[in-house]
């Protein structure tokens, strides 16, 4: 009866609040620019909330797939329970993944409605091979979930896992080419450099730049309207040359090899920290627990390890396509100065010096549209920086952390390794672990969050680095703050019954194990 | 063309024509579980008062459809979604400015449908039996709202009521000025009694014949309730579809003349028009059959094709609506009377595409669709794998 008056209230409420919204008759920028700064928490919100959950949909099957691989070639049932219990953590997170991918794929073409030009450009092929990837997930995870037969464990079975892990990799790879052309618009030659000086050749030019151009005047001049009118289409003609240059972008090999390791970084250390949580409260630190404890830490510090080399190439992506948000994490100041770390990391030089904001904007008066340059720079300086700082070293920090577990962890294997943490900790390796992948998921979570606060806030205001702004993307209509505030309410509700769904899957097995 | 042939996205038709694959698989798909969403809960709740405990299990089965169909109907809103943005970003545009308030109904309402759907399913004779029909309530709720915000999509291109000038981006004085489309409570009933009629015809023709088969009492029990069940909501469908056919012909002249030909006397002379005929027929020789199998299942020498034939009407039946229903707006986009908005106006020319985008779209969706028949059959028809 609860659940009934609540979803009563919400629809209640929708309706009152959007039928009594007005019209506004003039499209001026600042009413755009407050559009857009409404409808951004909800965006970002259920990005987070899409993220967390696909965050098991890419990450898992690594686990799942070192359980049943163990489970066959051992014939060992407790891998094999692990990994069927663990497959439909992966299934019930791809269904809510696929349920939070239609609240944000309505974002994209309802709330952020110009993004439909990109759509129809540069991101037709990521978008559309998405799919493909999405077709064979659907198929796969039906198939691979519902034709468990745990008494004849095959290796047939484990081919459609693998095939069910591609799918949902190839999935990320598409949509995360999609986010590294908004990053780092690669294919589109010197023209963001036109618009932001500093900026680099984006790779070779397979863009009608003329055309482009036109499409970045009618933007600030009709914002999104101009999509609505046959006008655009007649007159800027053909943009793009080939719809692949969005594939060749190094960004992407960066962000895909970073945000997988990130995503079995946390999905593993999620599985251990049930195991250890079981651990810590029976005190029993050996049996199956400890087995496949083993297991899942192992898969989570392999990542651990590999992470900091994904990390640093995407590092370097930023320093040489994104100054502006390598000056404003590294903590630079106006004049920029000194890193010796960096500059042994980048020039083998420690004492580089880095160039700061000052000069980025003595370049900003070269600009075809200095405005929107120096406006890029001043916010970067002012408004991102002083929080964007201390979240990336937040991120970092726990990258370390993460780290230091992962190194700990070969004490299962490696005798001094095992020694140190018996001296440092007064506990046996099995004890720490245990202890450890209670902390160890929380780091990964605010690792990755924080990760991709500072890439996505880094870009703003653009959607489209150097091309297109945020607020000539938003739609005319209004998002009102009660609007936004029931859709971040039904956001944050499926976040708690997803996560209790996931928590529910994985605990109501145990009665039959 | 070969494959790899560079074509510009002008290709007008060979795009319509894609989107229009795409909308009738997903429709087909939807319109099932539309149906399911509203015929499940509601059984349940008649089975409940009755305490059929046998009744229940034909429920769960029907049930495991409507996850598969949900699933694959999800790939297929993916892909309009996609190539509407990609082939024609500007109608796409429109559409979700002008028709926000009701996009906004239909996006609160698969946030309802789905995870009602999952809590459904998972909570199935883990609950009580009154909180699951209140769980299976609010599914249905929200497959209603998914359809009746869905559907002011074709309400507005055959009647674009709220359409601006001269960029089409309409400035009235609310989100809800577009519920005065004349053409859409109609329509919306028009769906949702058109997706009743699916699926209980479809079931009242697959359970028969499992009885015929099996002579099982079960089958032949779930066989007469859906019979029932499409015995109310055919005429119902068919007399909302002549009060449909009424408006289009004062409101959307363009689409009444390509259809009604005959009947209007125009100089309109086209296919659809004798497609139209065939879906009439098609309508009443399945209402025939409903009849006939309701009043002689328990003969001995009923042959087992007639059942067959019935289901494979209503798909088909449906299909062939959707197709007229589609393509006589072509070549408009949207319609204005007696005349249209050209969908070359809407089309993407902003980059090139090459042919083999639409060969894999039809090769995968195909394959697709094959692989969601298999499933079917093991899942639904053989019972095999999925327990909540």
């Amino acid at each position: 009866m609860k659940n009934k008056l609540l979803y009563l209230l919400i629809l209640f409420s929708i309706f009152i609040s959007i039928s009594s919204i007005s019209f506004s008759e003039t499209l001026s920028t600042s009413y755009l620019q407050n559009n857009a700064n409404a409808a951004e928490p909800m965006t970002i919100l259920g990005i987070y909330v899409h993220g967390f959950f696909l965050t098991f949909a890419v990450g898992l099957p690594y686990l799942v797939l070192t359980y049943e691989f163990l489970g066959i070639r051992k014939n060992d049932k407790t891998y094999l329970n692990a990994a069927k219990r663990l497959s439909l953590v992966w299934g019930v997170s791809f269904g809510i993944g696929a349920a939070t991918g239609t609240l944000v794929e309505f974002g994209l073409v309802q709330v952020w409605s110009g993004t439909l030009l990109a759509i129809a450009t540069f991101f037709f092929a990521p978008l559309t091979l998405e799919l493909y990837a999405f077709m064979l997930e659907i198929v796969f995870v039906v198939v691979y979930i519902f034709t468990w037969d745990i008494n004849k464990p095959s290796y047939r079975h484990l081919i459609l896992g693998i095939i069910l892990a591609f799918g949902s990799n190839l999935s990320a790879y598409m949509i995360l080419a999609v986010n590294a052309f908004m990053n780092v618009p690669w294919g589109t030659g010197n023209l963001v450099s036109q618009i932001l000086p500093w900026s680099p050749s984006y790779g070779p030019n397979y863009v009608n730049t003329n055309a482009l151009v036109s499409l970045y005047e009618y933007l600030n001049k009709y914002h999104t309207l101009s999509l609505a009118s046959s006008g655009l289409f007649l007159s800027t003609g053909t943009i793009l040359y080939n719809q692949w240059v969005v594939f060749y972008n190094p960004d992407l090999y960066a962000t895909f090899f970073h945000t997988v390791l990130a995503t079995i970084v946390i999905s593993s250390f999620e599985a251990s920290a049930f195991l250890g949580l079981d651990m810590i409260r029976n005190k029993d630190f050996s049996g199956y627990r400890k087995k496949l404890l083993k297991v899942s830490f192992g898969v989570g510090a392999i990542a651990s390890i590999l992470i900091p080399i994904s990390g640093d190439y995407m590092g370097r992506i930023v320093y040489q396509f994104q100054y502006l948000k390598f000056l404003a994490f590294e903590g630079f100041g106006p004049n920029g100065g000194k890193d010796p770390i960096m500059g042994i990391l980048l020039y083998g030089n420690p004492n580089y010096y880095f160039k700061g904001y000052n000069y980025l904007l003595s370049l900003a008066q070269n600009s075809i549209d200095p405005t929107n340059a120096i406006n890029s720079i001043l916010y970067i300086e002012n408004q991102f920086q002083p929080w964007a700082f201390y979240v990336y070293w937040t991120m970092v920090i726990s990258g370390i952390i993460l780290f230091i577990f992962a190194i700990a962890y070969f004490g299962f294997y490696i005798k001094w390794i095992e020694n140190i943490i018996k001296i440092i900790f007064r506990m046996d390796i099995t004890k720490f672990i245990s202890y450890a992948s209670l902390i160890a998921p929380i780091l990964g979570i605010i690792a990755a969050s924080s990760g991709w606060a500072v890439r996505e806030a880094g870009r703003h205001p653009w959607v489209i680095y150097g091309l297109i702004q945020y607020w000539q993307v938003i739609t005319p209509d209004p998002i009102t703050p009660l609007l936004s505030i029931l859709i971040i309410m039904v956001e944050l509700i499926i976040l708690i019954l997803g996560s209790w769904a996931i928590i529910y899957v994985i605990r109501r097995r145990d009665k039959n194990d | 063309m070969l494959l790899g042939d560079v074509i510009k996205m002008t290709d007008v038709f060979d795009a319509f024509v894609l989107l229009g694959y795409a909308v009738i698989t997903h429709l087909l798909l939807v319109n099932f579980i539309l149906g399911l969403s509203i015929i499940i809960p509601l059984m349940e709740y008649y089975y409940y008062k009755k305490n059929d405990q046998d009744g229940k299990k034909i429920l769960k089965n029907m049930f495991k459809f409507m996850i598969l169909s949900d699933l694959f109907a999800g790939v297929w809103a993916t892909w309009i979604t996609v190539f509407l943005g990609g082939f024609w970003p500007s109608v796409t545009y429109i559409a979700t400015t002008d028709l926000f308030a009701s996009l906004v109904i239909a996006l609160i309402g698969i946030l309802i449908a789905l995870p009602s759907i999952g809590i459904y399913w998972f909570t199935w004779d883990k609950i009580s039996e009154k909180l699951h029909v209140l769980i299976g309530l609010f599914m249905a709720i929200g497959a209603i709202m998914v359809a009746s915000g869905f559907n002011m999509i074709f309400a507005f291109i055959d009647d674009p009521v709220g359409l601006g000038s001269p960029n089409y981006v309409y400035k009235q004085n609310s989100y809800f000025s577009i519920y005065s489309n004349p053409l859409y409570p109609d329509f919306t009933l028009h769906r949702i009694f058109g997706a009743l009629t699916l699926v209980s015809l479809t079931f009242a023709g697959a359970y028969i014949y499992s009885y015929l088969k099996n002579r099982n009492e079960l089958s032949k029990k779930s066989a007469i309730v859906f019979i029932k069940i499409a015995m109310i909501s055919l005429p119902i469908e068919v007399l909302l579809g002549f009060i449909y056919s009424l408006e289009l012909i004062s409101n959307t002249q363009y689409i009444a003349n390509q259809i009604f030909w005959p009947l209007l006397n125009t100089s309109h002379y086209n296919a659809l028009s004798i497609l139209f005929i065939i879906f009439i027929i098609f309508i009443f020789f399945m209402w025939y059959l409903l009849y006939y199998l309701y009043f002689s299942i328990d003969k001995e020498n009923i042959n087992k094709i007639i059942p067959l034939t019935l289901s494979s009407l209503a798909i088909i039946t449906f299909i062939l609506g959707e197709f007229l229903n589609d393509y006589s707006r072509y070549p408009y986009f949207v319609i204005t009377g007696n005349t249209g908005i050209n969908a070359s106006q809407f089309i993407n020319n902003l980059t090139y595409l090459t042919n083999i985008w639409y060969i894999m779209s039809y090769t995968i969706s195909l394959i697709l669709l094959i692989i969601y028949i298999w499933l079917i059959n093991r899942v639904i028809i053989k019972n095999k794998g999925i327990d909540a």
